[in-house]
């Protein structure tokens, strides 16, 4: 019998009361499946807290699912629109296209453009050779006849490549050319490579057309018994605007081209102008065709757009200056934004079912480990009826999907100050590679990911799940412990997401007396910030319950939700740097990188913002002066001593794993007070890097004062204000000692005022600090 | 380094790691003690002395593919694992040991850096 495991995703992340959710799954050596609709009450089994904790909630479609076998579909490449076969050239014909590869020596053949069926050996393409050379191919479904380059192709430069073929003489022609400039490429000028090379063939073999084989860019058609067809022989590096003519071009016309020039509008068949469809708001994912018959292309697996393309001159860094020279179009083999597996089932939300977090619980075999999956989703209320909203960071979930720093990050042990703790389940998915990476992640050919979707199983966004580099939960599980926390003390709460932010703006959030949010709400659209902005500024109340927040810009495609994108750059604390000019956003056209420099800093909504990281032990919290401010002390009633956050299912205690730090120079509101800070961390415990302008030595926890969590408080206008924890620990203390800690104490005083209609607590000594201190 | 350690690297980078590598190695096993082993057993984690941070530091930052893990079994004992530092390639298991805890099973990883250090 073949290794039993399980794995699926849902079509959405939030659905509402009443409405419909489906989900695709994919399994391994059973064809049943026992599901079981079940609310998560708490993530974490640490010993500290209340352990794994769920309700099985009764649903006509609990009980036996079928389950098959599913396929994915790895790689990204152009799929063209050609129904008529207009490209099944018979004549001569030329294909030609500027490239950038990444891994010209894959050890496997990467294709570039062409009609090409590898499985029977049909059709024809330019592509690269196993060892890295430039070559074209016929084939008659016999036998296969190929010209290639002389010289290997040297990663990370410009070339411009091209083949024509002409059946009634046989004669193939291979036209290589370097074009790298100043700015464009790895290597400057002072190299003394060579990079062009011209081949001349006859070829003894025609290339057959087969009607069903598809014209595809980086990538070919393949075949699999079980799978059916599939595209194989993916691409790796960029491509800017390929094209076929239906006659042989000489020399003299491929040397325009090279430059940019079009050929002769006759000649030509089909040219995707790469260039075309970019706005001040993006591009999307259809690559335009020029020609005469307009058989554009469509990205699957989000193709990477808005990069520099073969002519970037160096001194327009965005498309929306200068979209002719970003014509630059990023595949990579590894690369997945939606499994598009078939639907195993769907289920109807019932109408009464609160609010809250679920999952799909799915079991085969033992039902332990890799033989159970949850497919977690949210559930909003079909009306607002709580005060309190928890806001689910389902942005930075994505951002952090099946992330494998344990086993591919170099920085991560000294970073983490501790050797990873890895199960099954990681390594599983590690080897197997076959539901995609993270925005942590590097493509294979070095690149970093900058999309990641949730149509497809993201195997950290689940209950029991601890993040392996540093053995704690993270994101989706941590936030559990904040629900499970609210769910203890009996408030009435809605649940949404980032997703229903972004769409819907204020008008998601506009209903609620308060807004907590999740530990790590580190991915931030300008909508969801607009809208959070807003609410505060309209009177409502923010819980900013963790550290590293509101911190890198993304977009989202406006047809595409499930797939976020972030472009990592300059400063910050980033698992990878986006290459220079390629720093916007194609989804939105905005500039990414940290919200604080795009001038809004998270102190300026929250008061504070990332300082400093550790991974091995937290700290409590000490009281401030301003804890006993008249204003503030409501905050801390009950608290004995100075004390607060002295447990906790993170490294102990409530003050670690990223902090958040008060900081006037950066917009912290002026009359923020600091209630409470961290402080004694460890020097594993290091400064962020957007703070450095020089580095120098002891930029650590036990000799920099800055390195610490602040718990901050200010009001805002209309009887708005903010209330933030400093730190990512503080969401897993609050169930330390059956949810009874001082933690838990101070945010239980701050979530009752701020529920409450009406003016704050202190808010009356207000008149007389028209001075604010 | 002398001419004899002279191969053809593709990144010739690598020979100053190595250099670099090999002074701070040869300072590691002048302070490596049982004593500093017995610091790591009892807190392997927070502040230490300078030589086992020192020493800890080396640990962490060696190439990816001489570098260990812990593998939490489904039964809940620990072992330990040396990583690929290849793609898609899983750990490999190292000795034979289990261990009851994750602070035991830390230490182990920490003995096994010890080991590749002195050779022994
Ligand atoms: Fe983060």
């Amino acid at each position: 019998m073949a290794q039993q495991k399980i794995f699926g995703y849902a079509n959405r992340i939030s659905v509402k009361q009443g409405e419909e959710i489906t989900f695709h799954v994919n399994c391994d050596g059973a064809s049943e499946a026992q599901a079981q609709l079940v609310r998560l009450i708490h993530g974490d089994a640490h010993e500290a807290g209340p352990g794994f904790q769920e309700e099985e909630v009764a649903h006509p479609l609990n009980g036996a699912w079928q389950v098959k076998k599913q396929f994915t579909q790895l790689g990204s490449f152009l799929q063209v629109e050609d129904s008529d076969n207009r490209l099944a050239v018979e004549g001569p014909f030329t294909l030609f296209c500027h490239i950038w590869p990444t891994i010209p020596k894959k050890g496997a053949r990467q294709t570039l453009l062409g009609r090409w069926d590898t499985r029977n050996n049909t059709g024809f393409a330019l592509g690269i050779n196993p060892e890295g050379y430039l070559e074209f191919w016929v084939g008659d479904g016999k036998e296969v006849d190929y010209v290639t380059a002389e010289l290997p192709l040297v990663a990370r430069m410009w070339y411009f490549v091209g083949a024509s073929f002409d059946p009634a003489t046989g004669k193939a022609t291979l036209y290589q050319e370097g074009v790298a400039n100043r700015y464009n490429s790895l290597l400057g000028k002072v190299v003394p490579h060579d990079y062009a090379s011209h081949v001349r063939q006859t070829f003894r073999f025609r290339h057959k057309n087969v009607a069903s084989v598809p014209f595809l860019i980086a990538g070919a058609r393949d075949h699999h018994l079980l799978r059916g067809d599939f595209v194989n022989d993916l691409y790796a590096g960029k491509i800017d605007r390929p094209a076929i003519c239906d006659r042989v071009l000489d020399r003299t016309e491929l040397d325009a081209c090279k430059t940019g020039a079009k050929p002769k509008a006759a000649a030509i068949l089909a040219y995707w102008d790469t260039t075309a469809g970019y706005s001040d708001r993006g591009v999307g994912q259809t690559v335009f065709d020029a020609g005469p018959h307009g058989l554009h292309a469509e990205g699957v697996n989000h193709p990477v757009r808005a990069m520099t393309g073969f002519n970037w001159n160096g001194r327009d860094d965005c498309f929306r200056l200068a979209p002719d020279q970003y014509g630059g179009i990023e595949f990579h083999p590894d690369a997945v934004t939606d499994c598009r597996w078939d639907e195993t089932a769907r289920i109807t939300i019932p109408s009464d079912l609160q609010s809250g977090i679920y999952a799909m619980r799915l079991r085969i075999g033992p039902g332990t480990g890799i033989t159970e999956e949850y497919i977690v989703f949210i559930v909003r209320p079909a009306k607002p009826s709580a005060k309190l909203c928890y806001l689910i960071p389902t942005a930075s979930y994505l951002a952090y999907g099946n992330e494998s720093l344990s086993f591919d990050a170099h920085i991560i042990q000294p970073m983490t100050g501790q050797p990873p703790v890895v199960t099954e389940l990681d390594i599983e998915t590690y080897e197997h590679r076959e539901y995609g990476l993270s925005t942590y992640d590097h493509f294979e050919d070095g690149a970093g990911v900058c999309f990641s979707s949730y149509l497809r199983p993201v195997i950290n966004m689940r209950p029991k799940y601890r993040m392996s580099s540093m053995n704690i939960t993270w994101q989706f599980p941590a936030d559990l412990s904040i629900s499970a926390w609210i769910r203890h003390q009996g408030y009435d709460c809605d649940f949404i997401t980032d997703e229903d932010l972004d769409r819907e703006g204020l008008d998601a959030i506009r209903p609620y007396n308060c807004v907590i949010t999740g530990t790590h709400p580190e991915y931030v659209s300008e909508r969801m910030l607009d809208a959070q902005e807003d609410f505060v500024a309209g009177g409502g109340r923010l819980i900013y319950m963790g550290g590293n927040g509101y911190y890198w810009v993304v977009g989202f495609a406006r047809d595409n939700p499930a797939c976020m994108e972030v472009r990592k750059l300059d400063s910050g604390m980033r698992a990878w740097a986006a290459k220079p000019g390629e720093h916007y956003l194609q989804t939105t056209g905005e500039k990414s990188g940290l919200w604080r420099n795009r001038g809004r800093a998270p102190q300026k909504l929250t008061g504070v913002g990332f300082i400093g990281e550790g991974f091995e032990t937290a700290s409590p919290y000490r009281k401030m002066p301003d804890a006993w401010h008249r204003t503030a002390s409501w905050i801390t009633e009950g608290i004995e001593g100075e004390i607060i956050g002295d447990q906790g299912l993170a490294y102990g205690a409530a003050g670690g794993i990223e902090l958040d730090r008060y900081d006037l120079s950066l917009g912290t509101p002026p009359h923020t007070k600091i209630i409470a800070a961290t402080g004694g961390h460890s020097d594993n415990y290091v400064l962020v890097t957007e703070e450095l302008l020089y580095a120098y030595a002891g930029l650590v926890g036990s000799l920099d004062y800055r390195i610490r969590g602040d718990m901050t408080y200010f009001t805002a206008p209309n009887d708005g204000a903010v209330f933030c924890t400093g730190s990512i620990g503080y969401g897993q203390a609050l169930p330390a000692n059956g949810f009874d800690n001082s933690a838990a104490k101070v945010l239980a005083n701050v979530v009752e005022a701020f529920v409450k209609d009406g003016p704050l607590p202190g808010t009356r000594w207000t008149l007389e600090e028209k001075q604010w201190r | 380094m002398s001419e004899a350690d002279t191969t053809s690297v593709a990144d010739a980078d690598l020979h100053v790691r190595a250099n670099f590598d090999k002074i701070t190695r040869s300072y590691l096993l002048s302070v490596l003690s049982d004593a500093l082993i017995e610091e790591h057993r009892r807190k392997p984690e927070g502040h230490h002395s300078e030589p086992l941070t020192r020493l800890l530091n080396w640990c962490q930052t060696r190439p990816l593919h001489e570098q260990y893990a812990v593998l939490q079994e489904a039964g809940g004992c620990y072992r330990v694992v040396r990583l690929s530092g290849k793609p898609r390639v899983p750990p490999a298991r190292v000795g034979s040991e289990s261990y009851a805890s994750l602070r035991e099973a830390r230490h182990a990883v920490f003995l096994n850096h010890i080991k590749d250090l002195t050779g022994k």
